[in-house]
């Protein structure tokens, strides 16, 4: 098969998760005719009718309201947010119904919520954001992060098929940036099992998303100067896979956490106090993190790259980790 | 049996009168007139600890001086009220001392003599029978969380309006002391720079004692009133708040402590090892002291490598390199410094013996945060108050010193067995200046507002440097001393700067400084002048130079000379130029034709 982008691997994800499953529809804004703002499903609606592709108006809590309506009625909603950065206007729905729905009255929710998140694209403070730790925060839901055009359709595919919630967090800088060659069979990537994505043995890097490919720059201009680093592409978020992440901080003692995520209340607070659970004993320096600025993200072009992680910050922080 | 009145006061006094072993309180003690708080920096001794009267038992630190604190009296410490870190005001009661054998429980919180109040002395005008001979002003109230409703009386205090309201105004009493008040009753109104408000009784009981009088203006915290516990209490008289500055509380920050209190147990010798979690795993694993490991890492931490290293050289018998020396806490091992100043004549260079690195455990560690201990925040906020003040001017003097070195050289001998103080050239700037200063008081003034003081005496200070930080103690009526007399007061003061045992006045009322710039090799200094003075004298270090000098029969010939530099700092506000160069060239005029024996 020839290589596809990451954008196109979502779209054969859905592709083939409608075919095989004719409870799969999809719901969101520009979806159907228009195909998507960034054309994600298109030709959808033209194979599979307007019923399965629902173009709704701009109305983020209906759209999950509906959703979560049909997933009590027993469909498997895939719902879209144009940019993820609206998902906040679904708040309530997604974490007091959907996330709850089983716990509290053994009723399903199996409902995919996808969008394309973060920035670097200029896209200004609120398309550009990385809302993931509002939801990795709620028991009941599970967050997945692809990060390789492979894990983008493996993920999708295993989010529709997972009977929970799930958040499906596409990184929109990655959308056309990014080309691999695919199987042609079919194929799942678990949800909650990270990926180690380059083996290392003097550092750990810990990341996710649009993140990875800055991790193995920073790995590749470290190893240059004798440090190599292990990276590990965590790709699930919830539940976070805390295994892989330790067994790598026993075979290199040292860890950066690196996320374009925001810095407080990112993930790399909660990896870290896994870490110091999992092998506190095994740190031969303190574990580290890059990360965003806390602050809204800048549009100004200059601004937006001063407030990003780039491979120059890792590998810093890195030689600091060696010098400790 | 008296009738009780006020059950902590009469507790107190009935277990006088039956002769009961009392607890005896530790209190902040007031190191000077103008001292109304200090830091306490370390306990000496834990609770459960025996301690003699008079023995050290903590430590504190003030914007003066660091000091000792003795036991008041001899018992085991009960009780340490106020940790490391915390800043309390005078007369706080920071422990407890019982005596040896008394009863440890039983003792509710009110027999610890009035804790409220947070002075030693019983209230006066709550216990009935005692005559008012208490002056109130003084030391200021306690603690600004009052107790829980079990003990007797209530802090009722000036409340916090808002975020950015620091004080208020008390307006209007609405009760007055002997009045029973209900818990959430209008109590009194306040006006502060935001609001006005009527403020609720914290408890019930009866209105004891107003201490700020409608009017007054406090600060937030302050103790405002007191809210006995049963409606039996007398009616007390109001007592007049002190027409003095607005009290400030004694809250404790909860800062971090910069001296652990910790005994010395090995395991905490072997917690000052930095290293890390992986590597005092793989010393536990293998039964190595950390203490034998060299360390290589960040500020000398021991790295996985450093041990690996250690294990495997252990195993092959090969002779281990010498772990560098745990860093002392008390006062600093005067050790050669690994970076010698450049200086051929370095021997002759220094006044005072070269301080050792950093012997201290924080050493300013890249990527770490530190807060400023109590010296630097003063030292800080006072050098840039200084230079707000005066208006510095610098000047710099080259100083033919050789005779002097050469007398140093030859008399040192002798003078050290003499006296048995080592013969230093600080006596000799000191000796210089004192004669020059009486040349031209104007250098031995100070300005306020418009007009100069001139000083009677010369108190000339002495700058030291600390591990830790800088002190200027200050040799009082140096004019009047022998040259002898001069330098054992240099040796004594630096002694006790550097064990921590000056006191108050030995850091007060200099007129002049000198300051030490030379010690690491600098050529000359611009220092800061020490207010309220008006010059200071840096002293460069001693080098062996080619000078020309002129012989007898007027020949020019090149020579090698001891040179040093002088530079002189002083307030343009009221010394000009031409009176500094003055008075530097008669300093400069007695050292380079040095008149005096040194016995």
């Amino acid at each position: 098969m020839a290589a596809v982008t990451y954008l196109e691997a979502i779209r054969q994800g859905l592709w083939e998760e409608m075919e095989r499953d004719p409870s799969v529809f999809c719901i969101g804004e520009d979806i159907g005719i228009y195909g998507g703002a960034f054309k994600v499903t298109e030709g959808l609606i033209d194979r599979f009718g307007p019923e399965r592709v629902v173009d709704t108006p701009i109305a983020e809590t209906a759209i999950v309201n509906a959703a979560f309506g049909a997933g009590l009625t027993g469909l498997r909603p895939v719902a879209e947010f144009q940019f993820i950065d609206f998902i906040s206007c679904a708040f309530n729905q997604i974490t007091n119904l959907l996330a709850k729905a089983h716990y509290r009255w053994n009723a399903p929710a199996p409902i995919v919520l996808r969008g394309p998140c973060g920035g670097g694209v200029h896209g200004g403070p609120f398309h550009s954001q990385n809302p993931e730790m509002y939801f990795v925060h709620t028991p009941g839901l599970k967050v997945v992060c692809p990060a390789t055009a492979y894990d983008a359709k493996g993920l999708i595919k295993s989010a529709i098929r997972d009977n929970n919630p799930v958040c499906f967090f596409e990184h929109k800088f990655l959308y056309r940036r990014i080309k691999e060659e695919l199987p042609s069979e079919d194929y799942v990537v678990p949800i909650g099992k990270a990926r180690v994505a380059r083996e290392g043995r003097d550092l750990t890097i810990v990341t996710y998303a649009a993140m990875l490919y800055v991790a193995l720059d920073a790995a590749d201009a470290l190893a240059r100067e004798g440090l190599e680093a292990e990276v590990i592409d965590l790709r699930t978020l919830l539940p976070l896979d805390r295994e892989t992440v330790a067994e790598s901080v026993k075979k290199t003692n040292r860890v950066l956490i690196l996320h374009e995520d925001t810095r407080t209340g990112g993930i790399a607070g909660e990896i870290a106090a896994c870490i110091n659970e999992d092998c506190f004993d095994f740190l031969d320096a303190p574990i580290a993190r890059v990360t965003s600025q806390d602050t809204p993200v800048p549009f100004s072009p200059p601004l937006e790259a001063a407030f990003l992680p780039n491979a120059e910050a890792v590998a810093r922080e890195a030689r600091r980790l060696r010098g400790w | 049996m008296p009738v009780s009145l006020d059950p902590g006061t009469d507790a107190l006094n009935y277990a006088v009168l039956r002769k009961e072993k009392m607890p005896t309180d530790v209190i902040m003690p007031q190191m000077g007139e103008s001292i109304f708080e200090g830091t306490i920096t370390k306990w000496l001794k834990q609770p459960g600890d025996k301690v003699t009267r008079d023995e050290p038992l903590f430590e504190i630190s003030t914007d003066k001086v660091d000091a000792e604190i003795p036991a008041p009296a001899s018992g085991v410490l009960k009780e340490v009220r106020v940790q490391p870190g915390a800043t309390v005001q005078v007369n706080t009661v920071v422990g407890v001392i019982d005596e040896a054998g008394a009863a440890t429980a039983t003792a509710p919180a009110p027999s610890a003599p009035a804790p409220q109040v947070g002075s030693p002395t019983p209230n006066p005008a709550a216990a009935g029978g005692d005559t008012g001979g208490q002056p109130t002003t003084a030391a200021p109230a306690a603690p600004a969380t009052a107790p829980p409703a079990t003990g007797p009386a209530t802090d009722v205090i000036m409340p916090q309006m808002g975020e950015s309201i620091f004080e208020g105004t008390i307006t209007k009493w609405l009760k007055q002391p002997g009045e029973k008040v209900t818990r959430d009753e209008p109590l009194f109104e306040i006006s502060t720079d935001k609001v006005d408000a009527e403020i609720p009784a914290p408890a019930s009981g009866v209105l004891r004692e107003i201490k700020v009088q409608a009017g007054n203006t406090v600060q937030v915290n302050t103790v405002v009133a007191t809210i006995g516990g049963d409606g039996a209490g007398a009616p007390t008289a109001p007592v007049a708040a002190p027409a003095a500055p607005p009290a400030p509380v004694a809250v404790a920050p909860s800062a971090p402590a910069p001296a652990t209190a910790a005994t010395s147990s090995v395991a905490d010798e072997a917690e000052r090892v930095r290293s890390s979690p992986l590597v005092r795993k793989i010393a536990a694993d293998h039964s190595v002291d950390l203490r034998q490991v060299l360390g290589t890492g960040n500020g000398g931490r021991v790295t996985k490598e450093d041990i690996m290293a250690f294990i495997e050289r252990a195993k092959s018998g090969v002779p281990q390199p010498a772990p560098k020396p745990v860093a002392p806490q008390a006062a600093p091992v005067a050790q050669p410094a690994p970076i010698a100043p450049v200086q051929p004549s370095s021997a002759a260079a220094s006044v005072a013996p070269v301080a050792a690195t950093p012997a201290n455990k924080f050493a300013g560690v890249p990527g770490t945060i530190e807060p400023m201990s109590v010296m630097r925040k003063k030292i800080s906020e006072h050098m840039t108050m200084s230079k707000r003040t005066s208006a510095h001017v610098h000047g710099v003097f080259e100083v033919d010193m050789t005779r002097i070195v050469k007398l140093r050289e030859k008399m040192k001998n002798r003078f050290q067995e003499s006296t048995g103080l080592k013969l230093t050239f600080t006596p000799f700037f000191a000796r210089a200046v004192a004669h020059a200063l009486r040349q031209w008081p104007i250098i031995n003034s100070s300005v306020e507002g418009e007009s100069i003081h001139y000083k009677r005496d010369i108190n000339i200070g002495i700058a030291v440097a600390l591990d830790w930080g800088l002190i200027v103690p200050v040799i009082k009526h140096a004019d009047e001393l022998s040259f002898v007399g001069l330098q054992r007061a240099v040796t004594d003061l630096g002694e006790r700067a550097r064990a921590k045992k000056l006191k108050p006045e030995d850091v007060q009322g200099g007129t002049f400084t000198i300051t030490n710039p030379g010690i690491f090799g600098a050529k000359f200094g611009m220092p800061i002048i020490s207010q309220p003075q008006v010059a200071i004298m840096g002293v460069g270090a001693i080098t062996k130079k080619p000078w020309v000098v002129t012989d007898k029969d007027g020949n020019d010939l090149i020579a090698i000379r001891s040179m040093m530099h002088l530079s002189i700092g002083y307030d343009h506000r009221i010394i000009d130029g031409a009176v500094a160069d003055q008075f530097m060239s008669v300093v400069k005029q007695y050292l380079e034709n040095w008149p005096e024996p040194v016995l």
